[in-house]
């Protein structure tokens, strides 16, 4: 199941915020630079 | 390449993926693993809609062998126009149980780790190690200061590494915390074990 992107959600150097299944939030700047996972 | 080999085509038909940064499987996950595809860098010359075996090594999460069809391919060219690297797109067409599990416990792992510190000197070996493994990466302070940083508990410190020729000094300053705290590294393979260690606390 592809992670659902989601918007409006602050995030660090403007990354890119997706939700998956799970409930696990994931960052990720567009060049991969960054990344976050927050388990909620 | 032999005349034979030009005339008969070589095909790949195993393929292996690792994951050695952590930010690379993370937007892998992202773009196309959530989806049951994979894109893999340097398998271009792979023909289309070929199927293949590929071996994934999740580091802690094991080793995976799915089945896949190659769906598009990005050759050198291709590649440089567009600034990525030339390689082939993938659909996982035959999958084992427990692995989408795998891939999201990895995930979940390297979240953890996102969310914790190690200190290490920039020169020192190990240092990028962590980074690609996806910690915070932050410079080893005096001993002084470092007994400072662990005060903080919003630092989350896991390990402090440290030339093994200073670990009495840190020891000394940080008394009975220093025993699951600093570590000793000069090597590539103890860096390893320390992850390992660390990893075990999640």
């Amino acid at each position: 199941m592809k992670p659902v992107r989601l918007s409006g959600v602050p995030s660090p150097d403007n990354a890119d915020v997706f939700l998956t299944e799970d409930c696990a939030r994931i960052y990720v700047s567009s060049d991969g630079g960054i990344f976050f996972v927050q388990q909620l | 390449m032999g005349v034979e080999q030009r005339r008969h085509p070589r095909h790949v038909v195993r393929l292996s993926v690792r994951y050695t940064n952590a930010a690379q499987f993370v937007n892998d996950y992202v773009e196309n693993l959530s989806t049951g595809g994979l894109y893999i860098v340097g398998a271009h010359l792979l023909p289309l809609h070929s199927e293949t075996e590929v071996v994934i090594d999740l580091p802690g999460h094991g080793t995976w062998t799915v089945r896949a069809r190659s769906t598009f391919v990005i050759g050198v060219e291709a590649a440089r126009a567009s600034g990525r690297k030339a390689g082939a797109g993938m659909e996982i067409i035959e999958k084992p149980p427990g692995f989408d599990d795998a891939l999201l416990g990895y995930l979940l792992r390297l979240g953890c780790r996102r969310e914790h510190a190690v200190m290490i000197d920039e020169g020192m070996v190990g240092r990028s190690q962590f980074e690609d493994a996806g910690y915070q990466v932050i410079a080893l302070q005096s001993e002084d200061e470092v007994a400072i940083a662990l005060a903080d508990d919003s630092a989350k410190i896991l390990a402090i590494i440290v030339p093994p020729a200073r670990l009495d000094g840190y020891r000394d300053s940080l008394g009975e915390r220093s025993k699951s705290l600093v570590f000793p590294a000069a090597t590539v393979d103890e860096i390893a074990d320390i992850i390992a260690r660390i990893d075990s606390l999640f």
